[in-house]
């Protein structure tokens, strides 16, 4: 009897080894341990034996049938592993594909520069003022103390909607205007903007630009305050490490005044066709604040001090992302703004 | 104003390079915007021709002998106007010119040792050289030494620093105000103007009469010179002028442009036989004409300023001379004005005018009175010098002679409040004496008198400016401003800005376009709700393209659209954010707009060819992400009388609460049509409107424990029944219902002709398990209220 249960023993191994599929093995399961199966039908001869005989074919029988259930989920385990295995490998894609087309647009390169100035000057304490960009020629000339006949307003031709209103040659009258409307309180702002002057739009030149204005009113505001400031900006838009210096200039509504230049970003001051092989870049134009300026919005210039500055955005997205024409921020070509759509 | 450096080392005691001193300039005293050498060659020498003959192979080439003093060579010369015994300039083999390096060489079979030079040659613009040698070599003054140094002898071996003037600095338009700031950045000394004149006894005061008869001249000097002699001006007096961008034209008009820049002090000379001996100031009669010297009609104003001979103008004053009064070839007797006159009054005419010269750039700045007669006798020295002149004793005048010094205090206290650097009392001082101030001191006080020649320094901020560029800018600290105030974006400010960036990240571009526009193009886009608001145009435009200033941003959004479609880019996405700007009886207003238009593919569906072009519902689904993240409620409302550029069926105004904040529409096909465009869709959003409402905080729900629950209706309604107002009905209808969308229209055979089928989907929440008797009596009451107000039924 042991002979025969030891051979079914071994048929079944051998199925269950050569056994592909699990539908196979399920098969071979249901044979070899349901209640036809060549186990039970010996069971079944063993009507007539002794109980002896009984309990130890009972026995074996049961460690067949065991050992037969343990090949079976061996199997099982190896044919699962193969099916999941099967299954990845049909799953095959190629990864090199590209990606859907989700498509973010881009922000406009000088909104962008000018998000990431509010930023740096939030930063810093500043707020953001705006003004109209259609000004009255007292605001935008005569209060920051340049009177009708003065030559300065020769530097910039306006374009006037009538004798006393212009469109803003440059953000400076939200200075006057803040003052006025602080009247007589510490004021730190900074004011983007559109602005306007009578240029032929060229490579370098156009009819309208963006302006960035800084003011800081207050009673101990020095010239070394504003040199901290530039300087700290500098860093933060071109690099550390960036210089800056301070050359003698001339604006009406600031005295003293200075342009300021920025150690050349590209070269490192060594000297190189983008800073002109001088080591610096030409990038604000700064200074005190005039006294007839506070004067004239009712702050007292004995007790009241500050600086102001003003930044031509174009000049620095330019300067910085090495654009060579104005006019592209203009047209708007998908192509151009989409150059901008990562950071910096 | 060009500084060349060789005057001003006449002027100022100078120890330092030319380019050094240009680079310091523009940190100490003013922006410098170009340093060059003012001819740029080199191994010139003079040469004495000595033989000519005819080239064997050529008719119109020489072959010189030339002399440079102890070595004779062969040259080659093609000049029409080469002769023997000139004394020339000869570029050596070796010299490098504009035009390239000159290499010893073989022409037509000749050996040829050199160039002979013409000016131009030498990288002279050809305005500066004389009419005779227009055409051939220049030819040197018998003095030239030859083998000698050719642009020495001419003074042309000099550099040039162009200086960028701020309007302020009126004092560094002349030599002389340049040799005093450079000699306080380098604590240097001036060198005086060495001069004598030998009057004659005859009287100025007996041959010319001034009067001013208006207000507008300060001050009038007239001398008279006689029985000069017309003719070239010495080589150092061309080469200065040269060097300041000035062409030399003969003796007397070359010195008065001389002391004009030596000076700053514009001079005019009138032919004094042409004139007369009388000189009357006036203002000009309008309509009164008269030819000026560029020999155009010229009709003046009462505002302009004449010098006139008592009856006609001979002069628009300080603006241009008149060709009446001439001095030509033939003139002998000259009158000399050094005259200042009312800044405003000048600078009115020249620009009037379009006459902008050397003489209305410094009077239109100021001109410092002080020194008119000094410019005036030194003009009288060098008039007897180099044209033979005879002076007259004496001059005349009228106005004022003499301007007191402005007086000035400030102290270190001040110094230090606003530099926020100490500089002491003593080095004040120093700074201001190098800058040719009269200072003193009186208990800490420094007092500074400060001469008329600075008409740029009228306050102690003036001086604080002064001494802080002569001291150092590189001096002062960085340090920050202590100001007690916070900073941040307004609400305003910040929407403007999720705006951007959550129409950015859904895949537009921002584009940023002009404000002035077409006319045309202003009144497109329009709402009837803002017809009374006017377009404000500007009163002198440079073209018409832009005039006026927008009142949508749309026409130049579709001006960007079609810029891309004619350059076959057609799925775009654009969004602006800009203003408009209106008058409502002559007063001015500003609004923020947002714009945004699409066009071509949806983005995301042409990959495995599933293209589907963008729609209205797609730009609507775009706005309402942004009106959530905005936490706006807008409504989408048929738009009967939308702008006409718009679809009038797939058109909608958006309405926040009861205000019109925009609209959202297809493009008008006969405007697609007339603009050349593909289909568009478009939105315009008024900001300030809709931004306007304060929000309050986001108060948190709690979340149901129990799953949500779903049930779809298939309803019956009328073919015309706007399905947001059914959607909006039913939102409302019970607190339990959280979403409700549409997944399905049909229109067609299966149901009547005039109904449509909308398959809509509910979702229900609440805090406990919705059993299916409580959502069944839910269901049950909401299409009965649907059937009553819009007689809708369920689809059997």
């Amino acid at each position: 009897m042991n002979e025969k249960l030891n051979e079914i023993l071994s048929l079944a191994l051998e199925e269950i080894k050569e056994a592909t599929t699990m539908l196979k093995l399920n098969e071979i399961r249901a044979f070899y341990t349901g209640k036809k199966s060549p186990l039970a039908e010996i069971m079944k001869t063993l009507a007539s034996a002794s109980i002896e005989e009984k309990k130890t074919i009972g026995a074996a029988s049961n460690k067949v049938k065991q050992e037969i259930e343990k090949a079976i989920n061996e199997r099982r385990l190896i044919l699962e592993e193969k099916e999941i295995n099967d299954k990845l490998a049909s799953e095959a894609i190629d990864v090199t594909l590209p990606g859907y087309d989700l498509k973010a647009g881009a922000m406009h390169p000088l909104n962008k520069v000018i998000e990431e100035l509010e930023d740096i000057f939030i930063g810093m304490g500043y707020s953001v003022a705006e003004g109209p960009e259609v000004e009255i020629d007292v605001f935008n000339f005569e209060m920051l103390n340049v009177p009708k006949g003065h030559p300065a307003r020769d530097m910039q031709d306006s374009f006037y909607i009538d004798e006393n209103v212009l469109l803003r040659t440059q953000t400076s009258p939200v200075q006057v205007r803040t003052l006025l409307e602080a009247s007589g309180k510490p004021v730190k702002i900074i004011c983007p903007g559109k602005v306007y002057r009578r240029d032929d739009d060229d490579a370098t030149h156009s009819h309208q630009f963006m302006q960035l204005e800084g003011l800081v009113v207050d009673r101990n505001i020095t010239m070394s305050d504003l040199k901290g400031t530039l300087s700290m900006l500098m860093e933060k838009m071109f690099g550390k490490g960036r210089q800056i210096r301070f050359k003698p200039s001339y604006f009406p509504f600031t005295e003293p005044s200075v342009e300021v230049d920025v150690s050349c970003f590209k070269c490192g001051g060594k000297g190189c066709p983008m800073c002109k092989h001088t080591g610096w870049i030409e990038v604000l134009g700064a200074g005190m604040v005039h006294p007839n300026v506070l004067k004239g919005a009712g702050y007292d210039p004995n007790i009241w001090q500050g600086f102001a500055f003003g930044i031509g955005i174009e000049r620095i997205t330019m300067l910085r992302h090495n654009i060579d024409d104005i006019r592209n921020f203009y047209i708007n070509d998908a192509r151009f703004l989409k150059q901008f759509e990562g950071e910096r | 104003m060009i500084v060349s450096y060789n005057w001003l080392k006449e002027l100022v005691k100078l120890n330092v390079s030319a380019e050094k001193l240009a680079e310091e300039m523009s940190l100490y005293s003013v922006e410098v915007e170009s340093f060059r050498k003012l001819i740029n060659a080199t191994n010139l020498v003079v040469g004495h021709v000595m033989k000519k003959t005819k080239h064997e192979n050529s008719d119109h080439l020489n072959v010189c002998i030339v002399n440079f003093g102890d070595y004779d060579l062969q040259i080659v010369c093609g000049a029409p106007n080469v002769e023997v015994g000139q004394k020339v300039i000869v570029a050596l083999p070796g010299a490098v010119l504009p035009g390239g390096t000159i290499k010893k060489s073989t022409i037509r079979g000749v050996e040829s040792n050199g160039m002979i030079c013409s000016l131009q040659e030498l990288g002279l613009e050809s305005k500066y050289v004389p009419a005779e040698y227009a055409n051939g070599i220049y030819v040197l003054g018998d003095d030239a030494k030859p083998g000698s140094n050719a642009l020495e002898y001419l003074c042309l071996d000099d550099y040039v620093i162009e200086l960028g003037l701020t309007p302020n600095r009126m004092d560094l338009l002349s030599m002389r105000g340049v040799a005093n700031d450079v000699k306080a950045m380098y604590r240097s000394e001036l060198l005086p103007l060495e001069y004598q004149i030998h009057e004659i006894d005859q009287k100025t005061s007996d041959e010319v009469k001034v009067t001013l008869e208006t207000s507008n001249c300060y001050s009038y000097y007239a001398r008279c010179v006689k029985d000069v002699t017309i003719k070239e001006s010495p080589a150092f007096i061309k080469a200065r002028l040269i060097a300041s961008g000035i062409r030399p034209i003969n003796n007397v008009v070359d010195i008065t442009n001389y002391i004009l820049m030596l000076f700053g002090q514009p001079l005019h000379s009138f032919d004094q036989d042409k004139l007369g001996h009388n000189i009357v100031v006036r203002r000009a009669n309008d309509g009164e004409k008269t030819v000026t010297l560029d020999d155009i009609e010229r009709t003046l104003t009462h505002s302009d300023l004449v010098i006139t001979d008592g009856v006609k103008p001979v002069c628009i004053a300080g603006v241009m001379g008149c060709s009446n009064t001439e001095v030509t070839n033939e003139t002998k007797n000259i009158i000399l004005e050094s005259a200042v006159f009312r800044p405003l009054s000048i600078r009115k005419t020249s620009s009037r005018l379009g006459l902008r010269s050397e003489a209305s750039v410094r009077y239109e700045r100021g001109v410092d009175l002080n020194q008119s007669l000094e410019a005036v006798n030194y003009a009288c020295y060098l008039l007897e010098k180099y044209a033979d002149g005879k002076v007259l004793k004496g001059y005349v005048h009228q106005g004022t002679s003499y301007i007191e010094d402005k007086v000035i205090e400030l102290d270190e206290q001040y110094v230090e409040k606003h530099l926020g650097i100490t500089i002491k009392e003593e080095k004040m001082v120093e700074i201001l004496k190098a800058l040719s101030f009269d200072v003193t001191t009186n208990n800490h006080k420094v007092i500074v008198k400060v001469p008329n020649r600075r008409l740029d320094i009228t306050i102690k901020e003036d001086l604080l400016e002064e001494i802080a560029r002569i001291y150092g800018y590189d001096q002062l600290e960085e340090t920050l401003p202590a100001v007690n105030v916070n900073g941040a974006l307004t609400a305003s400010q910040k929407a403007r800005r999720i705006i951007r960036h959550t129409l950015v990240d859904l895949g537009f571009n921002e584009t940023m376009t002009y404000s002035l526009v077409d006319a045309k193009k202003a009144l497109e886009f329009v709402i009837k709700e803002n017809a009374n608001c006017k377009m404000i145009t500007l009163s002198h435009p440079m073209s018409e393209d832009h005039s006026v200033l927008r009142q949508s941003l749309l026409p130049s959004l579709i001006e960007v659209e079609r810029y891309h479609l004619a350059r076959k880019m057609i799925d775009n996405a654009f969004f602006e954010i800009g203003k408009k700007y209106y008058q409502i009886d002559d007063k001015t207003y500003e609004e923020n707009l947002l714009a945004g238009l699409i066009s071509g593919v949806m983005p995301n569906t042409l990959w495995k060819n599933q293209t589907q072009t963008v729609d209205f519902f797609y730009l609507k689904g775009l706005l309402e992400t942004l009106f959530r993240k905005l936490r706006l409620t807008v409504k989408f409302v048929p738009f009967d009388d939308a702008p006409k550029e718009l679809h009038p069926k797939r058109v909608a105004k958006l309405m926040l609460d009861d205000n019109v904040i925009g609209f959202i529409g297809a493009l008008h096909p006969k405007y697609i049509k007339e603009q050349d465009l593909c289909e568009c869709y478009v939105f315009e959003l008024y900001l300030d409107k809709m931004l306007e409402a304060e929000k309050p905080t986001i108060t948190y729900k709690p979340i149901s424990k129990v799953p949500s629950v779903e049930r779809d209706l298939a309803l019956v309604m009328d073919i015309k029944q706007n399905v947001g107002e059914v959607i909006d009905a039913i939102a409302r209808s019970d607190q339990m219902i959280t979403k409700v969308s549409v997944f399905d229209i049909y229109i067609g055979d299966k149901i009547a002709s005039d109904k449509k089928s909308v398959a809509i989907r509910i979702t229900l929440e609440a805090n406990e398990t919705l059993t299916e008797e409580i959502i069944t009596s839910k269901i049950k009451r909401l299409l009965k209220s649907l059937e009553y107000r819009f007689k809708i039924v369920l689809r059997s």
